[in-house]
C-alpha cells in the first residue's frame, strides 16, 4: 500500500491544443486526486475538458496538436507523463483501464469479441490465446453477460448496445486493472441499461477493489455512485470533495447551480442549461475566473485573478475568490 | 456465406448472357452490311457473297448468335486471318496477360497498401509527402516512357534483365512493375485516405487504450478495416490489367490480350475481336465477384444477410 493511500494524484495539468484556429488553452490548472477502491465522479459541462483530462492520465493524446505542458500524473507514486511509451503499455489494460462513452462504434466491427479479448489478454498475461480464451469467458462472466461462451464468437454488430458496453467493461477489466476510467460509459444508453451498468460497475470496485474515475454530465449518476466528485470548469477544477460535502455544501458559485437543476438520469446537464450564458470560447478565455462572466458572485479581483484550489475546509477543495458559506463553515 | 455466394453467382448469368449478345451484336451494330464490313473496303462482290454465306450472316440474328457461342466453344469459329480456332488464338493470350497481370496486381497491392500506410501513420510529415509526391509521379507519368526507362536501366546498362519478349520468370518483371507501379500509386492514395478514417475511429482508441502496442493496432486493427474500399480498387485495376495492358504489351513485346484485340482490330478480324471482347467482359465481371466475395471475408457486416 501506498503511504497516503492514493492511487492517482493528478496535479496542475495544464494541456493546449496547436490548431490551425489558435491555441485552445483546454486545462489550465487541473488537480485532484483518488483513493483505492474510490470512486471519483468528473462533471462539467460539455468542453470543460473530462475527456482531454483521461486522455492524459492514460497519455492517449494525440500530440500534435496536444500539448501536455506542465502538471504531474502521479499513478502509485510514479508520474506517468515521465514514462517512455513502451514502459506505458504494460500501464495500459494492464494497471489503468478505459471505458467510452460510445459502445456503438467502441469496439472494432470486423473482428469478433474474443479475438480483440484474446488479444489484449494473451499480451499483457503473456498466455497462450486458448488460456486467454478461458480468463475472456470468465471476464464476461462477472460483467453478468449470459452464455458467454457463444457472445465470444459474436461481431459486435450481433450485440445490443448494454451488451457491447458489457463487453467493453470486460475487455477493460479482463487483466485486472486497479483504475478504471469511464468516460460517459451511460450517456448512449437507455435509462434501465444504465442504471444496470452503473450498478455494475458498483460491483466491480466490490469485488475487484476497482478504483474508478467516472466522467459525467450529470449529477444523478454522481449521486448515485459516487464516493468524492471533480467539479469542472473549462478547463479547470473549480471544487473537489467528498460527495457529502459537495452536495450539502457546496462552496463554488458554478457548482451550486448545478446542483440546483440535477437533472434527471436521462437527461444531460447542457441541455438544461439553467446557469445564465454559455461555456466560453477556450481559444480567447475570460480573464481572471474563467467561471466570472457567468458568476452572480462576482467581485473585482474575479476578472483579474484566476483564483487557486484551494483545501478551504477539511478534504474540501474550491476555486474561488468568493465562496459561498462566507469560506467557513 | 454460401448464401451470398449463390446469390451472386445467380447474378452473375443474366449479365453474361447480356455480355455474350451485346459482343456477338458488335458486327451488327457498325453501319453497313457486317459482310462487307468483314471483306473489306474494295472487296470484290464474289468475296463479299463467300463470306455472307461462311458467316451464315443471312439467317435470323438467334440462330447467328447460337452459332457464334458454339463456334466459340468448338472451334468452329475461326480467325479470319490465320484460319485457326479463335478460342486457340485467344486462350494463350490470355494466360500471358493473366500472368502478367497476377505479378502487376501483386507488385501494386505490397507497394501501395505498404505506402498507403506509412503515409497515413506519418500524416503531414515530409515522409508522408514524399510518398504521396511518388504517388502522383506514378499516376501522372506515361505508362510507356516508365517501361522504357526501366529499360534501359536494368537491360541496357545494368543488363540483368531481358528488355522484352517471353520465356522464364525474369522476362515478366520489368512489364509487371511498370504496369504495377502505376496501379500502386492509385492503391496507396486510396489506403492512406482511407487509413486515416479508420485511424479516427473510436475502436482504435478503444485498441490503444488496451495497451496493444501502436504497430499491432495498426496493422491488424485498423488494416482489416482499412482495408475494405482498397480491395474495391484493387480488383477494377486487376480487371483492367487482364482486359490487355496494350502500352505496356508494345514497350515490352509481351504476347498478351491487348495486342492480340488491337493488331485483329486493324486487320478487321472480326472473331478475334468479337470474342476478346466477351472474354475481357467475362473476366470482369468474375473479378468484381470476387471483390464482392473478399468483402465479405473481410466486413462481417456484409456476411449477415
Ligand atoms: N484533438 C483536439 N484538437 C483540438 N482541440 C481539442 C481536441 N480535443 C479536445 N479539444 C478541445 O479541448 C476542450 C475540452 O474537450 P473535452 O473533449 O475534454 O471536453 P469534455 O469535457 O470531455 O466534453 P464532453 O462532455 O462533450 O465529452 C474542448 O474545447 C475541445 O474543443
Ligand atoms: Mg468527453
Amino acid at each position: 500500500m501506498k503511504k497516503n493511500g492514493k492511487i492517482l494524484e493528478v496535479q496542475n495539468l495544464k494541456v493546449y491544443f496547436d490548431t490551425e484556429e489558435g491555441i485552445v488553452k483546454a486545462l489550465e490548472d487541473v488537480s485532484f486526486s483518488l483513493k483505492r477502491s474510490e470512486i471519483l465522479g468528473v462533471i462539467g459541462e460539455t468542453g470543460s475538458g473530462k475527456s482531454v483530462t483521461a486522455y492524459t492520465i492514460t497519455r492517449l493524446l494525440p500530440q500534435p496538436p496536444g500539448m501536455i505542458l506542465e502538471g504531474k500524473v502521479l499513478f502509485e507514486g510514479e508520474d506517468l507523463l515521465k514514462k517512455s511509451e513502451n514502459e506505458m503499455l504494460d500501464i495500459r489494460g494492464e494497471k489503468i483501464s478505459m471505458i467510452f462513452q460510445e459502445p456503438m462504434t467502441a469496439l472494432n466491427p470486423v473482428f469478433t469479441v474474443e479475438e480483440q479479448m484474446t488479444d489484449v489478454i494473451s499480451y499483457h498475461e503473456k498466455i497462450s490465446k486458448k488460456q486467454a480464451a478461458e480468463k475472456a469467458i470468465r471476464a464476461l462472466e462477472l460483467v453478468k453477460i449470459p452464455d458467454p461462451s457463444l457472445v465470444m464468437k459474436k461481431y459486435p454488430h450481433e450485440l445490443s448496445g448494454g451488451m457491447r458496453q458489457r463487453v467493453m467493461i470486460a475487455l477493460a477489466l479482463s487483466c485486472e486493472p486497479e483504475l478504471l476510467i469511464a468516460d460517459e460509459p451511460t450517456t448512449a444508453l437507455d435509462v434501465t441499461i444504465q442504471a444496470q451498468i452503473l450498478a455494475l460497475i458498483l460491483e466491480m470496485r466490490e469485488k475487484l477493489g476497482l478504483s474508478v474515475i467516472m466522467i459525467t454530465h450529470n449529477f444523478g449518476i454522481v449521486s448515485e455512485i459516487c464516493d468524492s466528485v471533480a467539479v469542472m470548469y473549462a478547463g479547470n477544477i473549480v471544487e473537489f470533495s467528498s460527495i457529502y460535502n459537495v452536495f450539502e455544501n457546496p462552496l463554488h458559485p458554478y457548482t451550486e447551480g448545478l446542483l440546483k437543476a440535477i437533472p434527471p438520469l436521462d437527461k444531460d446537464v447542457e441541455s438544461l442549461n439553467v446557469i445564465p450564458g454559455v461555456v466560453p470560447n477556450l481559444i480567447h478565455p475570460p480573464s481572471g475566473c474563467r467561471f466570472h462572466p457567468r458568476c452572480s458572485r462576482k467581485l473585482d479581483i474575479c476578472e483579474k485573478k484566476p483564483p487557486k484550489l484551494v483545501e478551504l475546509t477539511d478534504g474540501h477543495f474550491v476555486a474561488c475568490h468568493n465562496p459561498l458559506g462566507g469560506g467557513k463553515r | 456465406m454460401k448464401n451470398l455466394l449463390i446469390r451472386r453467382l445467380l447474378l452473375v448469368i443474366p449479365i453474361l448472357f447480356g455480355v455474350s449478345v451485346l459482343s456477338f451484336l458488335l458486327l451488327h451494330l457498325i453501319p453497313g452490311d457486317p459482310a462487307r464490313i468483314i471483306a473489306g473496303i474494295g472487296a470484290a462482290p464474289e468475296d463479299v457473297e463467300v463470306i455472307r454465306k461462311e458467316f451464315n450472316l443471312d439467317a435470323p440474328l438467334y440462330v447467328q448468335y447460337i452459332s457464334f457461342i458454339t463456334g466459340l466453344f468448338n472451334g468452329n469459329l475461326k480467325s479470319i486471318n490465320t484460319q485457326d480456332a479463335v478460342i486457340k488464338e485467344i486462350i494463350p493470350r490470355f494466360v500471358n496477360t493473366f500472368q502478367l497481370s497476377l505479378f502487376s496486381i501483386f507488385v501494386s497491392s505490397i507497394i501501395g497498401i505498404t505506402f498507403g500506410i506509412i503515409a497515413a501513420v506519418k500524416r503531414n510529415t515530409w515522409i508522408d509527402n514524399l510518398v504521396m509526391g511518388f504517388s502522383l509521379f506514378g499516376i501522372s507519368m506515361p505508362i510507356f516512357w516508365l517501361g522504357i526507362l526501366l529499360m534501359l536501366v536494368f537491360s541496357l546498362y545494368l543488363n540483368i534483365l531481358p528488355p522484352g519478349g517471353k520465356g522464364g520468370f525474369q522476362h515478366i518483371i520489368l512489364p509487371g512493375i511498370t504496369l504495377g507501379v502505376a496501379s500502386a500509386a492509385i492503391v496507396a492514395r486510396m489506403t492512406r485516405a482511407s487509413m486515416l478514417q479508420v485511424l479516427n475511429q473510436d475502436y482504435i482508441r478503444t485498441a490503444l487504450s488496451t495497451g496493444l502496442p501502436k504497430g499491432k493496432v495498426i496493422v491488424k486493427y485498423a488494416l482489416k478495416n482499412a482495408l475494405i474500399p482498397v480491395v474495391t480498387v484493387v480488383g477494377l485495376q486487376f480487371g483492367y490489367m487482364l482486359g490487355g495492358a496494350v502500352l505496356t504489351e508494345s514497350v515490352f513485346g509481351w504476347p498478351g490480350l491487348g495486342r492480340l484485340i488491337v493488331d485483329s482490330i486493324f486487320n478487321r478480324d472480326y472473331p478475334v475481336v468479337q470474342a476478346g471482347i466477351l472474354l475481357i467482359a467475362v473476366v470482369f465481371v468474375l473479378v468484381n465477384l470476387g471483390v464482392d466475395l473478399l468483402y465479405a471475408v473481410l466486413d462481417p457486416r456484409i456476411r449477415r444477410r
